[in-house]
């Protein structure tokens, strides 16, 4: 007998389908890439980016059940790919002399002399955690976001990062050391 | 327990993953080791301040524009894959054909129109048979319509891209079609695999008259 074969259901359904199943999560998915980006313009990209990945696949994800954890391990490999991609092009070399700019009110607390324990606990801003966050290498910045922030379990980023939990539990207590002496000293 | 230990599982405490025993020794020091304390409320400041980092949230117009791009993204891609990285043509021998209800096999190319016949605004099926010499996985099929045909559910949609599996052998596609207007058109239909490609054109004339025979039947040659 042959083999039947259909056009894909018109475009405008599963384009509908996808949006109605990933727009709940759009502002949290959106929320994890600037904390790992930390630029609204490369926060979009990123974005962007995972739902180009995800939607060939959208029937499959109707099918997950915990879809939020699913969902950050997308976006943190296309966020690595992004970057090592990024990283072979000579654009970078541009973008890091931009980006010492960008987080030049780091450096302005490397002038303030650290105080007792109260005027430090003040410098645990968001934008000065941000800032700091920025300054971290990607993996350091991983387990620190979704876990310290986003409140994933370490055994749930596991699964999301492949990473066993001992490296974790390491890589998170440098992650935290590392973003409190930028925080205080304005460096590592 | 001295600074030093206490220090060290400071960690784990605000982890939640010291067992009770060791959450009391570490807390009895902390109550009176002033040093420690300080440090003890500093990190527990710092773990807050991380706990209660407001969501950054995206941009209502970045939603919309975020699911439509990905749409027509995938749809670009598709095309492109179809279109422009191909190294070579499709192993030979696939063959494909396209056939009406009322016709026989139309062959492609050869510059041979067949009457087609279609009623204006009558949804009509037209079958696309890709006749493969073997199993072709993830294989991209691409449509190219003409201006005066509209693919059922694609209004103006003038070129349709989507994975499909061939089998070997016959595969038979069904396109709904409807006649906007009369005339001497070309259907396109490619097969990529692989980076290889098939790329067949049919030469039909669309007459706008539902009294003469419905001859609709085609065949393609990949
Ligand atoms: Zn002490």
């Amino acid at each position: 007998m042959d083999n039947i074969l259909t056009i894909p259901a018109s475009q405008t359904l599963p384009a509908r389908e996808f949006e109605t199943l990933l727009c709940p999560h759009l502002d949290f998915l959106y929320g994890v890439a600037f904390r790992l980006t930390g630029l609204q313009a490369d926060a979009e990209d990123l974005v962007q980016d995972v739902l180009l990945k995800l939607y060939p696949k959208y029937s499959e994800l109707a099918e997950i059940e915990k879809i939020r954890p699913w969902l950050v391990k997308v976006t943190y490999r296309t966020f690595i790919d992004n970057k090592r991609r990024y990283q072979r092009t000579p654009f970078s070399l541009l973008k890091s002399a931009s980006a010492s700019e960008e987080t030049n009110h780091v450096d302005t607390l490397a002038s303030q002399n650290p105080g007792p324990a109260q005027m430090v606990e003040n410098k645990f801003t968001s934008r000065n955690i941000q800032a700091a966050l920025n300054m971290l290498n990607e993996e350091q910045k991983a387990v620190c976001v979704l876990h310290d922030i986003e409140g994933f379990s370490l055994p749930e980023l596991e699964d999301i990062l492949a990473t066993p939990l001992g490296t974790l539990k390491s890589r998170l207590h440098r992650a935290r050391a590392s973003l409190k002496k930028i925080i205080k000293y304005g460096t590592f | 327990m001295g600074c030093h230990k206490t220090i060290k599982h400071l960690d784990d405490y605000f982890d939640g993953s010291l067992g009770q025993d060791l959450l009391n020794v570490v807390q009895n020091h902390v109550n009176k080791c002033p040093e420690c304390h300080e440090l003890f409320q500093e990190e527990k400041a710092f773990r807050l301040a991380l706990f209660n980092m407001p969501a950054a949230t995206p941009s209502r117009e970045f939603s919309e524009i975020a699911f439509r791009n990905a749409a027509a993204l995938h749809q670009k891609k598709l095309r492109s894959r179809a279109w422009y990285s191909m190294a070579g043509t499709l192993a030979a021998g696939l063959m494909v054909w396209l056939t009406t209800m009322f016709s026989g096999p139309i062959m492609p190319g050869s510059g041979i129109t067949a009457d087609i016949t279609l009623a204006l605004n009558e949804t009509q099926n037209i079958k696309v048979l890709f006749d493969s010499p073997r199993v072709l996985q993830d294989a991209t099929l691409t449509l190219v319509i003409p201006k005066e045909l509209d693919l059922v559910d694609y209004p103006d949609t003038r070129e349709l891209s989507w994975t499909a599996d061939l089998k070997q052998g016959p595969n038979m596609l069904t396109l709904p079609v409807r006649a906007i207007e009369a005339g001497n058109i070309v259907l396109v239909t490619r097969v990529a695999h692989d980076n290889q490609s098939s790329t067949q054109s049919f030469h039909l004339a669309v007459r706008a008259d539902s009294l003469v025979e419905r001859r609709l039947d085609l065949l393609q040659t990949v």
